[in-house]
């Protein structure tokens, strides 16, 4: 909050898109680069030496139970049916186990084809690779490199590639959990990402938290509602161009731009709030006034430490008086007061 | 003579009750009519679907669920249905899908809740490989309190008293604030629609587009004052009525080498109010130092339009290089209202310049490269640069006659131009010596500038260093361990010694030594048994920080357990502990001037502690007859905040502790939420299934802060604990919001049809 103009040399108008231009082109050198014949190998299928391909039905004869289960999932409508495209999927089975020939002849040496369970020999990287092949795009496109693939989780981790719920194939929780209506929970995703990230699931059990579908609460938040397990430009997986623009998809009230901006608002919302859940009144990630008191040393009333029977201090603390602290647009909101 | 508040109360309240108990026959027959309609959809299609699942060429399937709950207890804290509707009645799920017979045409749908304030439709049209089109609405209700009151009537954005029983004084406020309140509900409805439609006409190309409409609509608690902040506090319960708008469309050329995205999403946010006003309870007549109106500024309409490129290309020795570069547009132009809502001041729309409105205008760049490579099977790295600006391109507006403090008169304030680069270089080295070990190393380094923020250009930077390790000795087994150290410094920052205290930088920026360590150790000795345990601790040492945030750390622990002894009994469990501590550091300044002495330093340590236990059991009672599922869970969460005088002088006086800055501890803030619910499944064929269950919610709450508080609060407020009233001549008026502790029984029965 600031009540006097800030005289401006001309070096300091940020004008610094240059930069960014720079690294714009430095991206289209290299995709152009990576045009060039013969750079395709990046992360491309482990092969079976000798083996060749011998058909989906060949399988079935074997592993029924799988076939009848991928019957109505998304793999099964579109590898080695009719609906298949490209030189790939028309493969069936083969698609993604690779050629068959030296499995059918020794079904019990796990070199003969391509398996992806825990007692694979492959390495993370080569079981993605498999799935890679189609899974390059969309939301995928960034998955290389990212966190989750730095750390050797596989597609398969997350996925159950025969079958799985929904049309994502993920893979189901143990057993079905109700809410207090006796209704099924919408909890597969949430169980699914908190099997590693514990801690996290955990905070949308707190006093205050954003509505889970986990939890059977209304609304349709999930994990990947802010973020993208597959990869992102952004910390922390937010799919968005940063943690602002992530939470102002919701909260666009607080998007602005305002005339009076509060300058840690500006910057990232996760300087005050906690996105997961806090013991404290809208996400905050500790209670009003030493929140605010953390930053605003000094000054007037900010710097008396205050009884809890003070106004300053109940209800709802600096914000009784500052109540639009994410800006204001009005010419006495200085002190977003107005 | 009767008793105009009271009459216009009570004859408001009844309107509004009567309006509710309409809603609620109204919701009540709704529920009854969509019931019905269910069943009757669900035995069409059943009675054929049981035949042979064939509905006119299209093989359906899906389930239909419809029952009902009763609750009783103590329904009424706002905690009790916070994101959920736990009205007695109807409750319902439909899900319908269906593929075109020898044909790749598919369709799904789904109902939930109809009438309810948190139901949902959801339906999806496609030709697999081909096309998908969804469509979507859902509701979610946020009920923020039930026990609010206010003393205003209200009129769309303005909020008014009767002029007869204006201006309140301490004599007579407490009767007037108690004889004019009427029950506001506190809360809001999202209602979100979406329809969407993707077309993958070539195994290459990819294109979709979706609009979306999120319209929140109701009230919510809104602070206000008239005079400087710190004096007389008026909440208003503030009608929401907003709508956003938002489009998004993607087109993708993606082969195994090389894709290409482009990507655009246009929000526009639109909303009903462009302010609040209210009457001052304190001032009828407006004078140079008094106003007898009050207006606060409601969240402006605003834009924005972010556009993005996404390319990514396979180059040769195994690798890869990706490239983002995003760019938006935020815009913000609504109109100024008037400085100050007293005719007898000088009023202006206008900043010093003349203008109208603020011309905000804010762009955001965004570029991020990375190339990542395996060019050994053991050894993987990546580099990464990545740049991210915000450009304030908001003109200055001087507000010569700007009010933002009531009887302290006009101030001249201009706007400032905060803006910021932050921008990340670092590299990832990946290394697996032998198949059960795998090391990674990693460098960053994070550089900030930031431009007018508190007056001043300075920049961050931050040597970030990363080790971790994940270990797979036998199959069963996964141990993943990772530690961050990082030093962040500041440059370029002056202290003003006459507006700051020394070395009191704010935590975003200042100094910071950060170690953090996370661990997972997962276990699957056998398919039936699978527990892991997690732990996590973070240190944040802002060490040159004297003032402002000196130091916070977390440290959690968890346990899980997914254990199946037996074919008929499933079980798990898990326990979480977190901890967080934060520690802070200030001085009280007398009059304000800097730098004040010592002996008024305070210290003060906020530790938030969250316990939560979970415990769930699949009985089979009757193999693919009859199995209870129990569920119990609890959650405590704590925060205690303590603060001491490091420096205490007794006496006071100018070189003693003064009594603003003498330190108190406060009450613990303790919320404890408990679910016991039991849920029994019986199939009485292979498609029909009853379910009845119970739920047992307890919910208790003590906050010093919310629990208070009335619509009249003189009297209360105290300068040290225990000690006499004071303040009693500030007049606040409240709403009393509260969230009280809760105990609830629900009880629920459905039947499903599957088909």
């Amino acid at each position: 909050m600031g009540s006097k103009a800030v005289p401006r040399s001309a070096g300091s108008r940020w004008r610094v898109p240059g930069s960014a231009w720079r690294l714009l082109a430095v991206v289209a050198a290299l995709v152009v680069v990576g045009l060039v014949p013969g750079a395709r190998a990046d992360a491309a299928p482990p092969t079976i030496p000798g083996a060749t391909y011998i058909g989906s039905e060949q399988c079935k004869g074997c592993h029924e139970d799988v076939a009848k289960k991928m019957e109505h999932s998304l793999h099964g409508k579109l590898l080695g049916t009719k609906l298949s495209k490209g030189d790939l999927q028309p493969r069936g089975c083969e698609a993604c186990h690779g050629p068959g020939s030296k499995h059918l002849e020794d079904p019990a040496n796990p070199a003969n084809n391509l398996r992806f369970g825990k007692k694979s020999p492959l390495a993370a990287a080569d079981k993605n690779g498999v799935c890679i092949q189609c899974h390059s795009r969309g939301k995928q496109i960034l998955w290389q490199g990212s966190p989750h693939e730095a750390r050797d989780v596989t597609c398969v981790t997350c996925h159950s590639v025969h079958a799985g719920t929904e049309k994502r194939l993920l893979k189901l929780v143990k057993f079905e959990k109700f809410d207090s209506r006796g209704q099924a929970l919408d909890n597969v995703q949430y169980n699914l990402c908190g099997q590693c990230h514990q801690v996290r699931a955990m905070q949308f059990n707190r006093y205050s938290h954003m509505p889970l579908a986990a939890r059977g609460e209304a609304g349709a938040l999930t994990c990947t509602s802010c973020h993208n397990p597959h990869g992102t430009t952004t910390e922390k997986l937010i799919a968005a161009v940063s943690i602002n623009e992530s939470c102002t998809t919701c909260h666009a009230d607080k998007r602005g731009p305002f005339l009076w901006e509060h300058p840690p608002v500006l910057e990232n919302c996760l300087n005050c709030h906690q996105a997961h859940g806090s013991n404290n009144p809208t996400l905050l990630k500790t209670k009003q006034p030493r929140l605010c008191e953390t930053c605003h040393v000094g000054g007037r009333h900010n710097s008396q430490t205050y009884v809890q029977q003070d106004r300053k201090v109940f209800n709802r603390s600096c914000v009784n008086c500052h109540s639009i602290i994410h800006g204001s647009n009005h010419p006495s909101g200085v002190f977003f007061t107005r | 003579m009767t008793d105009p508040v009271n009459t216009m109360g009570t004859w408001q309240f009844c309107v509004e009750a009567n309006m509710g108990q309409a809603r609620r026959w109204a919701s009540v027959a709704l529920s009854g009519l969509v019931a019905a309609s269910l069943c009757l959809v669900a035995s069409g299609p059943a009675r054929v679907a049981s035949a042979g699942t064939e509905v006119l060429d299209w093989n359906v399937s899906g389930s239909i669920e419809a029952g009902g709950i009763y609750s009783f207890g103590e329904r009424g804290s706002s905690k009790f249905n916070e994101y959920r509707d736990m009205d007695n009645g109807f409750v319902g799920d439909l899900t319908l899908r269906g593929e075109k017979k020898d044909s790749p045409y598919y369709f799904d749908l789904r109902a939930k809740n109809p009438a309810r304030d948190d139901q949902l439709y959801g339906g999806e049209f496609g030709r697999y490989g081909l096309f998908r089109l969804d469509l979507g609405w859902d509701r979610t209700p946020h009920v923020l309190s039930n026990s609010a009151q206010t003393i205003f009537q209200e009129s769309g954005s303005n909020f008014t008293i009767p002029l007869a029983l204006r201006p309140f004084t301490t004599a007579n406020a407490q009767a007037r604030i108690n004889s004019l309140t009427r029950s506001v509900d506190l809360g809001f409805n999202t209602d979100v629609g979406r329809a969407g439609f993707k077309l993958t006409p070539t195994d290459e190309w990819r294109f979709d587009i979706e609009y979306s409409n999120r319209r929140r609509e109701g009230h919510r608690p809104l602070g206000t004052v008239i005079g400087s902040p710190g004096g007389s506090v008026t909440e208003l319960a503030v009608p929401i009525d907003n709508m956003t708008h938002e489009v998004k469309f993607g087109a993708e050329f993606a082969r195994p080498a090389y894709a290409l995205q482009f990507n655009y999403t246009g929000s526009i946010f639109r909303n009903e109010f462009d302010s609040y006003s209210w009457d001052n309870p304190l001032v009828t007549t407006d004078t140079a130092t008094a106003s007898s109106r009050g207006q606060i500024s409601a969240p402006p309409d605003n834009l924005a339009h972010t556009f993005s490129l996404t390319g990514t290309a396979a180059l040769p020795l195994r690798s890869r290089i990706s490239g983002t570069f995003a760019y938006s547009l935020l815009r913000q132009d609504q109109g100024f209202l008037v400085n100050v809502p007293n005719t007898a001041v000088a009023q202006t729309s206008a900043d010093d310049a003349g203008r109208t409105s603020p011309d905000a205008k804010a762009n955001l760049v965004h570029g991020n490269i990375q190339l990542t490579s395996r060019p050994f099977n053991s050894v993987t790295a990546t580099a990464r640069y990545r740049y991210f600006e915000l450009q304030n391109d908001t003109p200055l507006h001087v507000f010569s006659q700007s009010w933002p403090e009531g009887a302290l008169g006009p101030q001249s304030h201009s706007t400032k131009q905060e803006r910021y680069t932050k921008q990340n270089a670092g590299v990832d080295l990946g290394w697996r010596p032998i198949q059960e070990v795998a090391l990674k190393a990693g460098y960053e380094y994070e550089h900030w500038n930031r431009g007018d923020f508190e007056d001043q250009s300075f920049s961050n930077d931050e040597h970030i260093g990363k080790f971790a390790v994940d270990v797979t000795p036998v199959d069963w087994f996964l141990g993943r361990v990772t530690y961050t150290y990082g030093d962040r410094s500041v440059s370029g920052f002056d202290f003003d010694p006459t507006s700051m205290l020394p070395q009191a930088i704010k935590y975003n920026y200042a100094d910071r030594i950060r170690n953090r360590v996370d661990a997972l150790l997962q276990f699957t000795p056998w398919e039936t048994l699978s527990p892991s345990v997690s732990f996590g601790y973070a240190n944040d040492d802002f060490h040159k920080n004297q003032f402002g945030l000196l130091n916070d750390d977390y440290w959690t622990a968890g346990f899980n357990l997914d254990w199946t002894p037996v074919k008929w009994l499933t079980l798990s469990g898990d326990y979480t502990y977190e901890q967080y501590n934060y520690e802070m550091a200030t001085r009280y300044l007398v009059g304000g001037v800097f730098p004040g002495i010592s002996a008024n330093d305070w210290k003060s340590k906020s530790k938030d502690q969250f316990h939560n236990v979970g415990v769930n059991a699949v009985v089979t009672l009757v193999p693919k007859k009859f199995d209870v599922t129990l569920g119990y869970a609890v959650t405590f969460g704590y925060t205690d905040i303590t603060t001491a005088n490091p420096n205490f002088v007794p006496g006071g006086g100018a070189t003693g502790t003064q009594a603003s800055a003498t330190a108190y501890n406060w009450d613990q803030v303790r919320n404890i939420l408990q679910t016991f619910k039991i849920i029994g499944k019986y199939r009485l064929t292979e498609k029909f299934s009853l379910r009845g269950g119970f739920a047992y919610e307890r919910y208790s709450d003590r906050d010093f802060a919310r629990d208070p508080m009335q619509p009249f609060m003189g009297g209360y407020e105290r300068a040290v604990p225990g000690g006499p009233p004071v303040n009693a001549g500030i007049l606040s008026v409240y709403l009393g919001s509260t969230q009280p502790s809760y105990e609830s029984y629900i009880f629920s029965f459905l039947v499903r049809y599957d088909f």
